[in-house]
């Protein structure tokens, strides 16, 4: 077997604050009779033999060592994070992988691979009676097309399509505001199978993570939070695909002088697009940073300014298509 | 306050569906009975161009005897929930594990997985739903029983009972599963249990080696359907053979395929060739060894020209006939001979055996194939377009020259007008071919997934149109699928469905039927 398991670091690698909204914790408590019995001890990362495992693998020890520093249990020596490579990919070794998870029980994994691989992952972490938090799917293709590219109907060229149990494990929050200093448009979609729970409070704080975004919330049926930036409500649920002609209500729009900020304090920044992707997928696997929206659908819609158009066209985005998972067995 | 369920049965209320929980859960245990959503989420990716909201289910039951689904469905009878059975759960493509609409509580059988009998002179096995080809396979290979199985592409994962009851099809002589299928053991929605067959006389050793039974035959109903649950299955396994040689030939131009098949059918229909050839289109076949991105710019499908240029670069066929002959190696060598006679007489195709292809993937997934063993390279699929978008377009087609390349031309043309590729293969059964089409899409892109669900329903429509059935399809497509066939069936089927099942609890939506 050639799956590979190391440590891919011990402690913290580096440091920085980061305004926590979520709560930093290792269990998770689920809606039904058969929530709460496993107790997740460790966090492990899956590399799917992917051309984007390093970058991603990146942005998750940063994560890792950015929540472990802000768990702020400055005693308690952090669970090294164990990494498995699979060398010739998870087609080839499905056996394997089967039998990894079912010797991992109480394990978080984050994981990255093909979308081939990832319609079998999906299967195998069901069979061994898996809890799926959250599937991603990403897409970034090579800007080639002066036509696409200058459409206002075409989409981003960067798209996150995420499946999350509820906002509270969705990286997309999270993910939004480290995109927005590439300065290239993008769009994330995320669909909540359960709503994050309220305790009574409203849905705010959008601007904390999120700066540059104007928010809107939907009066339709379907609990529906739309955060854009240059372009209208109206533009972006038309990007979204989603219907142009519901009734949306702003609630949050960006501060003056905020364009381009984050106001998120960390020292980490992320090289490239999978970097910040495999980041925002750890803090969420981990619970930390999360932006706890109450509602059953979330967009993100960035498009970079004007004076950046050429810049979109002009730079080219490697063309990339994976999936992310954050899963527990 | 939210709902505690992620999705509710329909005009079932959620203090009603409370106390049905309640009851699933004195019979199972709390452990078997899933509400939670992070474990319901497994069950829920779809890949149609539809919402996944759409077919979520309201909970998920594993159950592991007969007595428990007898139960179960009395609680299902009382407070009218509707149920939708998986056995292995694993039908990608046709709607995956999740139920035909929202709300329905998925009884997933994975854990009634016991293999009951694997008989080696008779070659036959009696398997419970949950079981595995992937166990079935260890289980035969452990106790070297020379037995092989037929096995779909996800073959691993996926199982016996399942696939057949869904009528899929594998790659060896005994390919076309349900010809193969020997004695079910159904639980009726009354609770009844059903052994059809010989199976129904008490003390009966023959329900797996005889089909028919005595009086109407009644296996068939409980494929494709919702008239009942199947707790066992048995099923005809191959002797394995002394010797086996696959083989490809390449072509280099669609319009081949009118030769392929009129050389083909004879060595079908005579046995020369005596499993389910695979005549796969050379874009079914790229995604093993290719990336869509270096062939295509920009939007739309992919060119003539660059698929031209994709065969040349890897060394494929427009065209890959992958076959295979079976016996001793004496009827092997006659019947190469008749074959390589056949197809070369033309010239135009190029025919390959495992020494002239060496290591090649493409070949080497396809052999496993035809011999039943464990491969999952054709999700390569997958990594095509990318963004996850996938559903099988299947209609069926005569074994003759001229009608398959009707049907390759109108749906590469439909295809092509919504902006996606022709992946396609024609699976060769004895006198129809399986036409089986992946439409990929990119569900990222909203376009594309609004063009995926126009381009299916306008290939639905133009065959149906032109007397092109459609063999199977995923549970977004039934209902269009179903009315394709007629009133008069669509009827009949109602009235069973009434007659076995009158509170339609049983998966209520499959092949239309409600
Ligand atoms: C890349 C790829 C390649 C594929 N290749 C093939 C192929 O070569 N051949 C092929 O046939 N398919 C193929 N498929 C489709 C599919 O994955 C297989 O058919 C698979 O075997 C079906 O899943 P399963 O065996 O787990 O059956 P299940 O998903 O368990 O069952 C299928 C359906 O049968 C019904 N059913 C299941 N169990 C019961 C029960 N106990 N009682 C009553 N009804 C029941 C349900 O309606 C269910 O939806 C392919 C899919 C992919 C992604």
């Amino acid at each position: 077997m050639d799956v590979n398991r190391r440590n891919l670091m011990k402690g913290i690698l580096a440091g920085g604050t980061l305004t926590m909204c979520g709560i930093p914790r290792l269990t998770t408590a689920g809606m039904g009779p058969d929530s709460d019995t496993v107790k997740i001890r460790t966090c492990a990362l899956l590399l799917g033999n992917t051309p984007v495992d390093d970058a991603f693998a990146n942005g998750v020890s940063a994560a890792y060592s950015v929540s472990s520093a802000g768990i702020g249990n400055a005693s308690a020596q952090p669970t090294p994070l164990e990494v498995v490579k699979l060398k010739s990919g998870l087609l080839v070794k499905v056996r394997q992988v089967s039998e990894l998870l079912a010797t991992s029980r109480g394990m978080r994994w984050v994981a990255v691979m093909d979308d081939a691989s990832a319609a079998v992952f999906t299967e195998i972490v069901r069979t061994a009676g898996g809890r799926l938090l959250s599937r991603g799917t990403h897409v970034s293709s090579r800007n080639v097309s002066a036509y696409s590219a200058f459409q206002s109907d075409s989409p981003p060229l960067l798209r996150h399509l995420w499946a999350s149990v509820s906002p509270e494990q969705s990286p997309g929050a999270i993910l939004a505001p480290r995109l927005v200093g590439n300065h290239k448009s993008f769009s994330i979609v995320e669909d909540f199978l359960g709503e994050a729970r309220s305790n009574g409070e409203t849905s705010s704080g959008s601007h904390l993570f999120a700066p540059v975004f104007r928010s809107y919330e939907s009066t339709g049926p379907l609990a529906t939070h739309l955060h854009c930036s240059g372009v209208s409500v109206s533009e972006g649920c038309g990007l979204l695909g989603w219907n142009r002609s519901q009734r949306w209500t702003e609630f949050s729009s960006p501060r003056d002088g905020d364009e381009g900020t984050q106001t998120v304090q960390e020292n980490w920044h992320p090289a490239n697009w999978v970097e910040a992707l495999g980041y925002a997928v750890t803090l969420a696997g981990l619970g930390v940073g999360t932006l706890q929206e109450y509602c059953a659908r979330r967009g993100f819609v960035y498009r970079a300014r004007q004076g950046e158009w050429r810049n979109m066209y002009e730079s080219i985005f490697s063309e990339e298509r994976f999936t992310s998972f954050i899963v527990e067995v | 306050m939210a709902s505690k369920y992620i999705a509710l049965p329909k005009g079932i209320s959620e203090q009603t569906f409370d106390a049905a929980v309640r009851d699933f859960s004195r019979v199972l245990g709390d452990e078997s009975v899933l509400t939670a959503p992070e474990r319901l989420a497994p069950y829920i990716k779809t890949m149609m161009p539809v919402p996944d909201s759409e077919h979520t289910l309201s909970a998920a039951l594993m159950a592991t005897t007969v007595e428990q689904i007898q139960k179960i469905l009395a609680i299902c009878n009382k407070y009218k929930i509707p149920i939708w059975t998986i056995s292995t759960g694993k039908n990608l493509g046709y709607g995956s594990a999740a139920p035909a609409e929202r709300g329905q509580v998925v009884l997933d059988l994975k854990r009634m997985n016991r293999i009951l009998e694997v008989d080696k002179d008779l070659a036959y096995a009696l398997v419970e739903p949950g079981v595995t080809y992937q166990q079935l396979y260890d289980y035969i290979k452990e106790r070297n029983l020379g037995l092989w199985l037929s096995v779909p592409a996800p073959s691993a994962i996926a199982g016996p009972t399942g696939n057949t009851l869904d009528r899929g099809v594998g790659y060896t002589p005994y390919g076309e599963h349900f010809l193969f299928a020997c004695g079910m053991e159904v639980v009726l929605a009354n609770g009844d249990v059903l052994r059809t067959g010989m199976g129904s006389l008490p003390n009966s050793n023959t329900w797996q080696v005889f089909k028919w039974g005595y009086g109407p035959y009644l296996d068939g109903i409980f494929t494709q359907s919702n008239y009942g649950i199947v707790t066992k299955f048995g099923f005809w396994l191959m002797p394995a053979p002394s010797a086996y040689r696959p083989f490809v030939i390449r072509y280099q131009n669609e319009e081949d395929i009118e030769e392929i098949v009129e050389i083909m059918r004879p060595l079908r229909i005579n046995g020369v060739i005596p499993n389910a050839v695979v005549i796969a289109h050379a874009l079914y076949e790229a995604p093993v060894i290719a990336r869509r991105s270096d062939y295509v710019t920009g939007p739309g499908s992919i060119s003539d020209v660059a698929v031209r240029k994709l065969v040349k670069d890897h060394n494929l066929g427009i065209w890959n006939v992958y076959a295979a002959l079976y016996g001793t190696e004496e009827q092997i060598a006659l019947n190469w001979k008749i074959v390589t006679q056949a197809f070369g007489k033309s010239g135009r195709g190029q025919i390959l055996t495992q020494q002239d292809v060496g290591d090649d993937p493409a070949f080497a997934y396809r052999a496993a194939l035809m011999r039943g063993d464990m491969n999952l390279q054709e999700f390569s699929l997958y990594n095509w377009r990318g963004g996850g978008g996938s559903m099988w377009f299947a209609p069926v087609s005569q074994a003759r020259g001229s009608e398959t390349l009707k049907q390759m031309s109108l749906t590469k043309q439909i295809l092509a007008k919504h902006g996606l590729d022709y992946s396609g293969e024609f699976i060769v059964g004895m006198r129809d071919m399986h036409h089986i089409v992946d439409v990929l899409y990119d569900k990222t892109d909203p376009a594309q997934e609004k063009a995926a669900y126009q381009c299916f329903d306008e290939l639905l429509t133009v065959f149906s149109a032109q007397g092109y059935g459609t063999y199977r399809v995923n549970s977004a497509f039934m209902d269009k699928v179903a009315s394709t066939y007629g009133p008069v069936q669509r009827q009949v089927h109602k009235t069973l469905k009434k007659a076995l099942d009158p509170n339609g609890i049983l998966a209520p939506g499959k092949s239309g039927i409600r």
